[in-house]
Protein backbone atom coordinates (compact mmCIF):
# COMPACT_ATOMS: atom_id res chain seq x y z
CA UNK A 1 0.00 0.00 0.00
CA UNK A 2 1.26 3.73 -0.83
CA UNK A 3 2.75 5.33 1.69
CA UNK A 4 2.06 9.20 1.44
CA UNK A 5 3.88 10.46 4.30
CA UNK A 6 7.22 10.85 3.05
CA UNK A 7 10.21 9.17 4.76
CA UNK A 8 12.66 11.93 6.37
CA UNK A 9 16.21 10.97 7.84
CA UNK A 10 15.63 13.12 10.45
CA UNK A 11 12.84 11.67 11.76
CA UNK A 12 13.32 9.99 15.58
CA UNK A 13 14.33 6.39 15.86
CA UNK A 14 10.47 5.68 16.75
CA UNK A 15 9.31 7.58 14.22
CA UNK A 16 11.43 5.41 11.51
CA UNK A 17 9.88 2.60 13.27
CA UNK A 18 6.25 3.55 13.03
CA UNK A 19 6.74 5.00 9.16
CA UNK A 20 8.11 1.22 8.25
CA UNK A 21 4.86 -0.61 9.11
CA UNK A 22 2.60 2.60 8.30
CA UNK A 23 -0.49 1.17 5.90
CA UNK A 24 1.52 -2.24 5.73
CA UNK A 25 -0.58 -4.50 6.39
CA UNK A 26 1.93 -7.67 4.60
CA UNK A 27 4.33 -6.92 7.81
CA UNK A 28 1.46 -6.23 10.45
CA UNK A 29 -1.59 -7.94 9.69
CA UNK A 30 -3.20 -10.07 12.26
CA UNK A 31 -6.14 -12.70 12.82
CA UNK A 32 -7.25 -10.99 16.07
CA UNK A 33 -8.64 -7.99 14.33
CA UNK A 34 -11.35 -10.21 12.73
CA UNK A 35 -13.26 -11.26 15.61
CA UNK A 36 -12.59 -7.65 16.94
CA UNK A 37 -14.42 -6.18 13.59
CA UNK A 38 -17.25 -8.44 14.52
CA UNK A 39 -17.69 -7.34 17.68
CA UNK A 40 -17.68 -3.75 16.44
CA UNK A 41 -20.45 -4.73 14.41
CA UNK A 42 -22.37 -6.63 16.36
CA UNK A 43 -22.52 -3.42 19.13
CA UNK A 44 -23.57 -1.43 16.14
CA UNK A 45 -25.99 -3.45 15.25
CA UNK A 46 -27.49 -4.21 18.59
CA UNK A 47 -28.13 -0.33 19.19
CA UNK A 48 -29.57 0.12 15.98
CA UNK A 49 -31.67 -2.89 16.47
CA UNK A 50 -32.87 -0.75 19.91
CA UNK A 51 -33.21 1.92 18.55
CA UNK A 52 -30.32 3.76 19.67
CA UNK A 53 -29.24 5.12 16.40
CA UNK A 54 -28.18 8.83 18.03
CA UNK A 55 -25.73 7.01 20.66
CA UNK A 56 -24.05 5.59 17.37
CA UNK A 57 -24.31 8.40 15.58
CA UNK A 58 -22.18 10.07 18.77
CA UNK A 59 -19.65 7.08 18.50
CA UNK A 60 -18.81 8.20 14.91
CA UNK A 61 -18.66 12.15 16.35
CA UNK A 62 -16.06 11.00 18.66
CA UNK A 63 -14.54 8.61 16.38
CA UNK A 64 -13.98 11.55 13.56
CA UNK A 65 -12.79 14.10 15.95
CA UNK A 66 -10.00 11.76 17.05
CA UNK A 67 -9.60 10.91 13.32
CA UNK A 68 -9.12 14.84 12.92
CA UNK A 69 -6.54 15.34 16.12
CA UNK A 70 -4.43 11.74 14.03
CA UNK A 71 -4.26 14.16 10.62
CA UNK A 72 -2.50 16.76 12.60
CA UNK A 73 -0.49 14.65 14.70
CA UNK A 74 0.30 13.30 11.06
CA UNK A 75 0.95 16.70 9.45
CA UNK A 76 3.28 17.76 12.51
CA UNK A 77 5.48 14.64 12.04
CA UNK A 78 5.46 15.88 8.04
CA UNK A 79 6.42 19.22 8.71
CA UNK A 80 8.87 19.12 12.06
CA UNK A 81 10.71 16.55 9.94
CA UNK A 82 11.50 14.62 13.72
CA UNK A 83 7.96 13.17 15.26
CA UNK A 84 4.48 13.06 15.55
CA UNK A 85 2.72 14.09 18.80
CA UNK A 86 2.13 10.56 19.46
CA UNK A 87 3.34 7.71 17.85
CA UNK A 88 2.19 4.03 17.86
CA UNK A 89 5.71 2.20 16.70
CA UNK A 90 5.71 -1.49 17.01
CA UNK A 91 5.93 -2.98 20.42
CA UNK A 92 9.99 -3.84 19.50
CA UNK A 93 11.10 -1.14 18.74
CA UNK A 94 9.17 1.17 21.66
CA UNK A 95 10.95 -1.32 24.15
CA UNK A 96 7.78 -3.04 25.23
CA UNK A 97 9.76 -6.32 24.35
CA UNK A 98 7.53 -8.32 22.07
CA UNK A 99 8.74 -9.84 19.26
CA UNK A 100 6.06 -8.99 17.22
CA UNK A 101 3.69 -5.80 16.46
CA UNK A 102 2.05 -3.76 18.55
CA UNK A 103 -1.02 -3.30 16.04
CA UNK A 104 -2.30 -5.20 13.24
CA UNK A 105 -2.92 -2.04 10.89
CA UNK A 106 -1.40 1.09 11.21
CA UNK A 107 -3.52 3.43 9.55
CA UNK A 108 -1.64 6.68 10.31
CA UNK A 109 1.54 7.78 12.03
CA UNK A 110 0.08 7.96 15.49
CA UNK A 111 -3.13 5.98 14.65
CA UNK A 112 -4.20 1.75 14.63
CA UNK A 113 -7.01 0.16 13.69
CA UNK A 114 -7.43 -0.73 17.26
CA UNK A 115 -7.48 2.73 18.05
CA UNK A 116 -10.29 2.98 15.75
CA UNK A 117 -12.70 0.67 16.62
CA UNK A 118 -11.77 1.73 20.62
CA UNK A 119 -13.14 5.08 19.94
CA UNK A 120 -16.10 4.40 17.66
CA UNK A 121 -17.47 2.12 20.76
CA UNK A 122 -16.25 4.38 23.17
CA UNK A 123 -18.36 7.31 22.13
CA UNK A 124 -21.39 4.92 21.80
CA UNK A 125 -20.38 3.40 25.59
CA UNK A 126 -20.36 6.83 26.83
CA UNK A 127 -23.37 7.84 25.63
CA UNK A 128 -25.60 4.70 26.78
CA UNK A 129 -24.32 5.74 30.39
CA UNK A 130 -25.70 9.38 30.32
CA UNK A 131 -29.13 10.51 32.16
CA UNK A 132 -32.05 10.59 30.19
CA UNK A 133 -32.78 13.72 31.35
CA UNK A 134 -30.17 16.13 29.49
CA UNK A 135 -30.66 18.75 31.99
CA UNK A 136 -30.08 17.65 34.73
CA UNK A 137 -27.72 18.64 37.24
CA UNK A 138 -24.86 16.44 39.07
CA UNK A 139 -23.05 18.64 41.79
CA UNK A 140 -24.56 21.52 40.42
CA UNK A 141 -22.74 20.97 36.71
CA UNK A 142 -25.06 20.10 33.83
CA UNK A 143 -24.46 16.16 33.67
CA UNK A 144 -23.22 16.16 30.44
CA UNK A 145 -20.63 18.56 31.23
CA UNK A 146 -20.03 16.50 34.42
CA UNK A 147 -20.16 13.49 32.00
CA UNK A 148 -17.56 14.97 29.70
CA UNK A 149 -15.21 15.74 32.89
CA UNK A 150 -15.39 12.37 34.37
CA UNK A 151 -14.69 10.38 31.11
CA UNK A 152 -11.84 12.76 29.94
CA UNK A 153 -10.30 12.21 32.98
CA UNK A 154 -10.59 8.43 32.99
CA UNK A 155 -9.30 8.59 29.21
CA UNK A 156 -6.15 10.73 30.29
CA UNK A 157 -5.39 8.32 32.84
CA UNK A 158 -5.42 5.04 30.40
CA UNK A 159 -3.38 7.42 27.90
CA UNK A 160 -0.65 8.09 30.27
CA UNK A 161 -0.51 4.47 30.89
CA UNK A 162 -0.06 3.20 27.77
CA UNK A 163 2.53 5.96 27.24
CA UNK A 164 4.10 4.83 30.77
CA UNK A 165 3.87 0.73 28.91
CA UNK A 166 5.42 2.28 25.70
CA UNK A 167 2.79 1.44 23.51
CA UNK A 168 2.26 4.94 22.71
CA UNK A 169 5.19 7.48 22.56
CA UNK A 170 5.18 10.91 23.34
CA UNK A 171 8.34 13.23 21.86
CA UNK A 172 7.15 16.56 22.50
CA UNK A 173 7.27 18.54 25.68
CA UNK A 174 4.20 19.69 25.26
CA UNK A 175 2.79 16.25 25.63
CA UNK A 176 3.95 14.25 28.28
CA UNK A 177 2.83 12.56 31.22
CA UNK A 178 4.44 15.40 33.52
CA UNK A 179 1.73 18.02 31.68
CA UNK A 180 -1.17 16.11 31.04
CA UNK A 181 -3.93 19.30 31.46
CA UNK A 182 -2.80 19.60 27.33
CA UNK A 183 -4.04 16.28 26.35
CA UNK A 184 -7.21 16.93 28.72
CA UNK A 185 -8.30 19.83 26.96
CA UNK A 186 -7.01 19.05 23.54
CA UNK A 187 -6.54 15.40 23.49
CA UNK A 188 -10.32 14.24 25.27
CA UNK A 189 -12.65 16.76 25.90
CA UNK A 190 -13.45 17.68 21.86
CA UNK A 191 -14.05 14.16 21.38
CA UNK A 192 -17.02 13.70 24.88
CA UNK A 193 -18.30 17.17 23.72
CA UNK A 194 -18.90 16.11 19.90
CA UNK A 195 -20.21 12.89 21.20
CA UNK A 196 -22.61 14.24 23.80
CA UNK A 197 -23.68 17.48 21.28
CA UNK A 198 -24.43 14.71 18.94
CA UNK A 199 -26.75 12.63 20.81
CA UNK A 200 -28.59 15.10 22.26
CA UNK A 201 -30.07 16.88 19.32
CA UNK A 202 -33.57 16.83 19.05
CA UNK A 203 -34.01 15.27 16.00
CA UNK A 204 -32.30 12.16 13.99
CA UNK A 205 -31.42 14.32 11.02
CA UNK A 206 -30.11 16.92 13.72
CA UNK A 207 -27.43 14.60 14.50
CA UNK A 208 -26.65 13.35 11.34
CA UNK A 209 -26.41 16.70 9.90
CA UNK A 210 -23.56 17.32 13.15
CA UNK A 211 -21.95 13.68 12.15
CA UNK A 212 -21.58 15.14 8.53
CA UNK A 213 -19.81 18.33 9.36
CA UNK A 214 -17.16 16.56 11.17
CA UNK A 215 -16.61 14.14 8.25
CA UNK A 216 -16.26 17.00 6.03
CA UNK A 217 -13.91 18.61 8.60
CA UNK A 218 -12.30 15.26 8.52
CA UNK A 219 -12.16 14.51 4.43
CA UNK A 220 -10.65 17.93 4.09
CA UNK A 221 -7.94 17.32 6.21
CA UNK A 222 -7.28 13.98 4.67
CA UNK A 223 -7.45 15.40 1.19
CA UNK A 224 -4.93 18.22 1.99
CA UNK A 225 -2.50 15.89 3.83
CA UNK A 226 -3.06 13.75 0.94
CA UNK A 227 -2.02 16.10 -1.62
CA UNK A 228 0.97 17.40 0.28
CA UNK A 229 2.33 14.15 1.36
CA UNK A 230 1.71 14.92 4.35
CA UNK A 231 -0.24 12.04 6.07
CA UNK B 1 14.71 6.38 23.85
CA UNK B 2 14.67 9.64 21.47
CA UNK B 3 15.78 13.03 22.68
CA UNK B 4 12.51 15.28 24.19
CA UNK B 5 11.57 17.91 21.29
CA UNK B 6 10.74 21.40 21.68
CA UNK B 7 7.44 22.64 19.74
CA UNK B 8 9.47 26.30 19.36
CA UNK B 9 12.19 24.81 17.60
CA UNK B 10 9.56 24.07 14.80
CA UNK B 11 7.81 27.55 14.54
CA UNK B 12 5.40 25.53 11.32
CA UNK B 13 4.60 22.72 13.50
CA UNK B 14 3.69 24.97 16.29
CA UNK B 15 1.35 26.99 14.30
CA UNK B 16 -0.41 23.86 13.17
CA UNK B 17 -0.72 23.11 16.80
CA UNK B 18 -2.31 26.81 17.32
CA UNK B 19 -4.78 26.05 14.40
CA UNK B 20 -5.78 22.52 15.33
CA UNK B 21 -6.50 23.69 18.60
CA UNK B 22 -8.74 26.20 18.05
CA UNK B 23 -10.50 23.25 15.80
CA UNK B 24 -10.99 21.63 18.73
CA UNK B 25 -11.51 24.10 21.30
CA UNK B 26 -14.20 25.28 18.76
CA UNK B 27 -16.11 21.65 18.94
CA UNK B 28 -16.10 22.04 22.59
CA UNK B 29 -17.71 25.78 22.71
CA UNK B 30 -20.05 24.61 20.34
CA UNK B 31 -20.82 21.73 22.61
CA UNK B 32 -20.71 23.58 25.71
CA UNK B 33 -22.82 26.24 24.61
CA UNK B 34 -25.41 24.13 23.76
CA UNK B 35 -25.31 22.15 27.29
CA UNK B 36 -25.18 25.37 29.19
CA UNK B 37 -28.34 27.30 27.56
CA UNK B 38 -30.22 24.05 27.67
CA UNK B 39 -29.17 24.32 31.53
CA UNK B 40 -30.50 27.51 32.04
CA UNK B 41 -33.64 27.60 29.70
CA UNK B 42 -34.57 24.70 32.13
CA UNK B 43 -33.78 26.79 35.23
CA UNK B 44 -35.82 29.93 33.45
CA UNK B 45 -38.69 27.53 32.99
CA UNK B 46 -38.09 26.34 36.60
CA UNK B 47 -38.82 30.17 37.92
CA UNK B 48 -41.33 30.58 35.72
CA UNK B 49 -43.53 27.63 36.76
CA UNK B 50 -42.80 28.76 40.33
CA UNK B 51 -43.76 32.33 39.82
CA UNK B 52 -47.28 30.90 38.46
Amino acid sequence: MQTLLVYKDSYSELTKAAWEVLRNPDATMQWYIIPILLIFIYIVSKELSEGHVQAVLAGAALWLVDIWNEIWNSYICAVSGHAPVWGTPPGSVAGVGLAGQSSAFNILIGYNIEISFMFFIMGIASCLMLPKDKKAKILGINNRIFFAFIMTTLAVCVECFLNYANVLTWEWSFWQRGCPWILWIIGYLPFFSAAYYTYDRPTVKQSVKAVGCLAALVVAGLVFGGIMNWI
Amino acid sequence: MSEILNIMDFMPAFWILVGATVVDLSIVGVAFKDFLSKGDKAEEKKDDEKKD
